[in-house]
């Protein structure tokens, strides 16, 4: 999966599951401050990733880590490349 | 001028407010320990009127005559399904005070630090308050359905913390999982004035007025159909919007 793809998936669930406005989704946005997802929000958020790219993360130590928008696209790229991401990911 | 009525305002507001608050211990605390003679419920129904009167007597009455708080649209409040879910921006440490404006039972979430509270923080614990980051949403979520079953009410700040500025925080959407999982109204309320009585970081008020303004209240019928997260917006969006009107003023 190329890093586009990833973008236009992972993009595609913020404005699913949270109906934030295209224009706002940008790499540099951060989840918490500026799109204005909270703890709850992210369980979601993972629930929707998990279907959209059929990957297990809700137990990955390094979603710890995530801060922005860009580091959940280099997250799910990097899950990618690691051959994690397969299966029948929901369209 | 102002610095004048700066120093008499706090001069009066602090040397009244323990004498005040002991006074209110020893007269209350009879009437809510006799309430237990009858039921618990009575006796918490009893403590968080107490509450209502000691907050309105802090606000209403030891800042008199420099410091003012003007609460627009209390005349419908009769008209509000309760139990209810009260949604309110925070801009200062004095806003847990202004919540002595509803005239029905309800309790507060709240953060940590005001349990630290001598004395305030025991009564504000004993009487059910809530702290979301104390516990796990289950629990929380449990606590308040207790607390809702009862019929008392929740008011919660969702921002989590004060802004100590106009500009509002992003909001939590614990209390809107709730209010969407038991079907209950949402009641906006907008303070707007408060940002430096007292300044965040500091004890002392500055004369002037804080406005609160009630808006209509959001029926579950509103917003069934919307996410937590959409509905979380929604709300923050309308109590921005006055607030900012307010704030013009």
């Amino acid at each position: 999966m190329t890093k586009e793809e990833v973008i236009s998936k992972t993009n595609e669930v913020f404005e699913k599951s949270f109906e934030i406005a295209p224009e706002r989704l940008k790499p540099e946005a951060h989840i918490f401050n500026d799109l204005g997802l909270d703890s709850l929000d992210i369980v979601d958020l993972v629930v929707g990733l998990q279907q959209k790219f059929a990957v297990t993360i809700r137990d990955d130590e390094r979603v710890r880590n995530i801060r922005t928008l860009g580091d959940v696209y280099d997250f799910i790229y990097l899950l990618g490349q690691e051959g994690s991401v397969g299966g029948s990911p929901s369209k | 001028m102002t610095t004048v009525k700066k120093i008499i305002l706090n001069a009066v507001f602090y040397i009244l407010f323990v004498p005040a608050t002991i006074m209110a211990v020893l007269f209350f605390t009879p009437w809510v320990v006799f309430g237990r003679l009858f039921s618990y419920r009575e006796a918490m129904r009893r403590l968080r009127l107490t509450i209502r009167w000691y907050g309105r007597m802090m606000i209403w009455g030891l800042p008199q005559p420099f410091l003012k708080v003007r609460y627009t649209g209390k005349s419908g409040e009769s008209s509000i399904p309760r139990p209810c879910i009260v949604i309110c921006n925070h801009r200062s440490s004095s806003d847990p005070f202004l919540m002595a404006c509803f005239s029905f039972e309800a309790v507060q979430i709240v953060n940590i630090w005001p349990f630290k509270i001598p004395l305030l923080g025991v009564v504000a614990k004993l009487a059910g308050y809530l702290s979301v980051n104390e516990m796990s949403f289950e629990e929380f979520s449990r606590r308040c359905g207790q607390l809702l079953d009862e019929g008392v009410s929740i008011i919660a700040f969702p921002e989590g913390t004060r802004s100590g500025v106009n500009a509002m925080g992003q909001f939590r959407g614990a209390m809107f999982r709730i209010a969407l999982e038991r079907k209950l109204p949402i009641v906006p309320l907008c303070i707007s004035g408060n940002e430096d009585k007292p300044i965040r970081g500091s004890f002392c008020m500055n004369p002037g007025t804080v406005f609160l303004h009630r808006l209509p209240t959001v029926m579950y019928e509103q917003f069934k159909d919307m996410t937590p997260f959409k509905l979380k917006n929604y709300v923050r969006d309308i109590i921005e919007n006055e607030t900012k009107l307010m704030d013009a003023r």
